[in-house]
This record gives structure tokens, sequence and C-alpha cells, in this order.
């Protein structure tokens, strides 16, 4: 389970969001008093948080059951909430001061690096991001974007990144616009 | 000239996967070469820009799966009817009504720290209890089916069963947030030892709801007069000083 959810299958966010919805929502509302659509909003941030867990090693095997650890995830981001104003503390800012805790800076070579991923455009954005953060194989990178084998997708990696590198630093060379 | 495994190697370094030697030569390499250290300063920010996006990208997936779940529950719409004048006045009558509801009955808005402290009593539904309406108070207690609960203890204690039980009806209607008839019944078993610390936590934040944070403080300053409070509301009461 943790497997398929380190790869980012949309299938197991099918599961996992069919599976717990209901009873979570309930809960949310039963426990806190929240309105459906922040109810929503919370059990949606909750995954996302498990999700990005589970891909940056913190979650590497379950103590207690999935759901248990979704519904805890869950009470922090409830309180939070209502700590913050009642009630609009907005995802963006809870899942930026989730990423900023593990030291994220949006700095400017962040914002280059952003913009030049963009540029690079697809498969290329997809294979660097999928490689970089969920940590693919070049097996997996081959079954997923169609490659013949692991040592073709390593290859087609590897030039994305040279591409991109010359994006970065072309971007370094060329004077500001502004 | 930096080539493939200068990338994987760098790469691998921010991923955390180098042996402890194979990251002090790197450090030291990046710390002696400025294209390398370059290169690593990128890989970083690639690195971080893809856990944005990719995190960016499920919270749009699970909006798509609400919103595809809605579309399901909501079903085909039904043919728009010829004739909706009749509609107007029946719209009109349900928003006056779904005004008054909120307006008078929803749920009262939680003060923060009542959200973090309330600890409802567990279920006791492995305790053997012999009496039947006690037994059926208990159960509905467990399935959260409060309303009738409480009616249910409230008849047991009536009936000559102990006191004590009434702090799941106490219990029960903080769950429904009528702090009122919460109170009413803490205010009755103020003076129970056994469950001292119990009634003290729930009424606290009973008066809190209904008269605000300086009031549950008195309360509790009240309860614990000559005393040591108790541990367990320690982190509550220093949160009501503050």
């Amino acid at each position: 389970m943790l497997d398929r959810i380190r790869s980012g299958d949309d299938e197991i966010f099918r599961k996992i969001y069919g599976e717990y919805r209901q009873s979570f929502i309930g809960w949310i509302y039963q426990k806190y008093g929240s309105q459906e659509d922040d109810a929503i909003e919370i059990f949606q941030q909750a995954i996302v948080i498990m999700y990005d867990n589970v891909v940056t090693g913190k979650l590497t095997e379950l103590t207690s059951s999935l759901k248990t650890y979704l519904f805890a995830i869950g009470r922090n981001l409830a309180l939070e909430k209502i700590r913050k104003d009642g009630k609009k503390a907005s995802l963006p800012d809870i899942i930026k001061q989730h990423i900023e805790d593990d030291g994220i800076v949006k700095d400017e070579m962040f914002e280059k690096a952003q913009k030049a991923l963009e540029k690079l455009g697809e498969p290329c954005k997809g294979m660097i991001e999928q490689s970089f953060y969920n940590r693919l194989s070049s097996d997996e990178l081959a079954i997923l974007f169609g490659y013949k084998n692991a040592d073709t997708a390593k290859s087609k990696k590897h030039k994305c990144l040279k591409k991109l590198r010359d994006i970065l630093n072309n971007d370094d060379s060329t004077p500001n616009d502004d | 000239m930096i080539g493939e495994e200068q990338y994987e190697l760098i790469e691998r370094y921010h991923q955390g996967e180098l042996t402890e030697d194979e990251r002090q030569n790197l450090e030291q390499r990046i710390g002696q070469d400025p294209e390398m250290q370059k290169l690593s300063r990128q890989i970083k920010a690639l690195i971080d820009v893809s856990r944005v996006n990719r995190l960016d990208e499920a919270m749009n997936t699970l909006k798509s799966i609400e919103k595809q779940t809605k579309e399901k529950t909501k079903g085909p719409q039904p043919a728009k009817p010829r004739q909706l004048k009749w509609l107007i006045p029946l719209a009109a009558a349900i928003a006056a009504f779904a005004l008054i509801y909120n307006f008078l009955l929803a749920r009262p808005q939680l003060d923060p720290l009542y959200a973090e402290h309330i600890e409802l009593l567990p279920s006791r539904s492995e305790k053997a209890v012999t009496d039947d309406i006690l037994d059926e108070a208990y159960s509905l207690y467990s399935f959260q089916k409060y309303r009738k609960a409480a009616r249910l203890f409230n008849q047991a204690v009536e009936a000559g069963k102990s006191k004590e039980n009434l702090i799941y009806a106490a219990s029960a209607y903080m769950e429904l947030r009528q702090f009122n008839k919460a109170n009413t019944i803490l205010e009755s078993l103020e003076s129970e030892s056994t469950i001292y610390t119990e009634v003290s936590r729930l009424q606290a934040l009973a008066i809190l709801q209904l008269q605000g944070r300086e009031a549950a403080k008195t309360y509790l300053d009240r309860r614990y007069q000559n005393r040591q409070i108790h541990p367990d509301l320690q982190d509550l009461f220093d949160d009501l000083s503050k």
C-alpha cells in the first residue's frame, strides 16, 4: 500500500478517497463542528500530507491502520484551522507551512528552476518530477513513460536534465528584461 | 566537463542516499569546484520544485475526484418542469426556515481551546453492566446516539442507579453542544470525589463555551483552591491563564 502511495498512482488516491471520505467528513463535523466544505478541504489536505510523508520517508511503515494515521493528521489540521480564526486558514498556507518546515525556501534559484521546468515541457518535466520527488527507478520510469527499457529511460532522463541545465545556465547569462 | 555520473551523484547526495565516505568526498569536490557547486544548487532547487509541483498535482487530482463524487451522488438532472411559479414561495419558505435554523439552532462556534482540550468519556462497551437501562445507555453512547443515551442515563439515575453515571449524560450533552444542560448536570456532580477530575475538565469546558475563558479559569481556581491542580488539567489551566 505504502509503495503505491509513494509512486503517486492516481488509482490509490481514488481508493483512499472513496474508502474514507464519508467517515472522515462525518467525524470532523461531529468533533469540531466544521462545515462540509471545510471538512472536505481538511480531508484532501490530510491525504496530501500523508502522501508527502510517505514519499519523503517520514512514514515508512504503519504502526496503526492507514485510517488512524489519516485521522490523526486530520485532527491536527482541524485544530490548526480552528486556531487560525476559526475557519479560513487556507490550504495553500497549510501545505506551504508543511513544506517550509522541511527547509524548502522559495528563493531565486527555486523560482528559476520552476520556470525552467515549465519551459522544458512534457514528457521531460513529468519524468524529472517523478524521478526527483517520487524517486521512481529507471525501470518504473520506462513503464510509466513507455520506453523500451530502463537504459533508454535513464538516458532520456539524463538528456532532459542536460537540457534543463542549459535553460538554467542560459537564464543566468541573459540580462534581466525588467 | 560534467557528465551523467556527476548528475547522478549529486542527485543521490541531495536524496540522502550516499555513504558517509561518498558524501564527504563529494562535499570536498563541491567545495573546490564552482561548476559542481552550481550544479548542486540547481539540482537541490529542482528537487524542491518537483515536490511542490507534485503536491499541487495531487491536490488537483483530489479535487477532481471530489467533483466526480458529487456529480455521481447528484445523478442525472430531472427535466425542467414547464411551470415553476409555485416553486417561488416554497423556495422562499425554505430559505426563511434555513435562516431561522442557522440563527437559532445551528451548533455554536467552538472556542479553539475547547476543541483542543475536550476529551469525551470513552465508551464503556467492554465493561459489564448488568442493568438493562444502563446497558442500553452505554451502548447508545458508544454508537454516538447521544440524545437518547443522555435521556436513559438520567432515567437510570432517577431509578436509583449510581449518580456517577450522570457524567456520561453530561459528556453526551457536550457532544451535542448543549452546554447549559451539560453544566447543570455537572454542577450536581461537583462533590463526587471519584470523578472529580473528569467533572472538573468537562465543567471548565462547558463554562468556557458559555461564559468565556476568564470564567472557566475562575472555576478551576475555585475547584482547586487549597490543592495542587490535577496534572491532567494543568495544560488546560495554563492555556486558560494565557
